[in-house]
């Protein structure tokens, strides 16, 4: 009989899992990596001059400026200023043949 | 033909196949929520109270904690003879009669419960954890309860046993 029952508490040993609360909160050393052959890394620096770099855009924002541009706005603008331009070359050009019978008459 | 073989076991053996695969259901039910509870928020603890705290450990050795060897090898050659006991509880089962029949039922599908952990974690989970004035007692599953109970019911058999001789 105390052999059989011997047979048994030592089967139960193998089949129950049971764990004592202090092996799994203790802070045993467990197989792991060497500690020593890890490398350290350096740490994180800014780059010399980083504030002079251009801060980035963000490409999904569209310039809404650029979109309401009124090009015949523009053109009309352009075409008055053009105009202008001409008149006061032309107002210059008369002034000199002017002033230049102006001398032959003289002479 | 062991379609056949299947249905006349099972109809031999209805009510140990349905206790066996009710403990593994229960063992594994309660498994499966402490795991994904642990998953889910990242925190082991389920409940916590004076007397009981319902909280996840693994297991990777023996009853006791013991042989938790981190060493693959060591892990698998305990598992390798965790399944030959099973395998000689399952004959024991099929030769034995009556209660010692039952008995013997209930350690074999917990120690089953058990098996199927280390195979497919690698440990298995511990989670009930009991203690008196904050003297704690191992903490155990649900297959551990019924492992416990077949080995009490076995070792009463055989005090019985001695008693009518």
């Amino acid at each position: 009989m105390i052999k059989k029952t011997f047979f048994i508490l030592l089967i139960s040993i193998f089949l129950l899992s049971c764990t004592n609360i202090k092996d799994q909160l203790s802070l045993k050393k467990k197989d792991t990596v060497d500690e020593f052959l890890i490398q350290k890394k350096n740490p994180l620096v800014l780059p010399p001059e980083y504030s002079k770099l251009p801060t980035p855009k963000d490409s999904d924002v569209v310039d809404e400026d650029s979109q309401n541009i009124d090009f015949e706005k523009i053109l009309e603008k352009n075409e008055k200023k053009n105009g202008q331009k001409n008149l006061t070359q032309d107002n210059t050009m008369n002034s000199l043949e002017k002033s230049i019978s102006d001398l032959i008459k003289k002479k | 033909m062991p379609y056949k073989y299947f249905i006349f076991f099972f109809k031999k053996n209805y009510k140990f196949v349905v206790t066996f695969f009710l403990i593994i259901l229960l063992d594994r039910i309660t498994k499966i929520v402490f795991i994904r509870h642990q998953q889910i928020t990242g925190n082991t603890e389920l409940y916590s109270s004076s007397f009981l705290n319902l909280d996840l450990i693994w297991n990777k050795g023996i009853a006791f904690g013991l042989f938790s060897y981190s060493s693959p090898n060591a892990y698998n050659l305990i598992t390798m003879i965790i399944f030959f006991v099973i395998l000689g509880l399952f004959f024991l089962f099929i030769k034995s009669h009556k209660s010692e029949k039952f008995f013997l039922l209930i350690v074999f599908s917990g120690a089953v419960g058990n098996l199927v952990d280390r195979l497919l974690y690698k440990a298995v989970p511990d989670f009930i954890d009991l203690s008196i004035n904050n003297i704690h007692w191992f903490i155990f599953n649900v297959a551990d309860i019924f492992i416990t109970l077949g080995i009490t019911g076995l070792i009463l058999m055989e005090f019985s046993k001695k008693k009518n001789d």
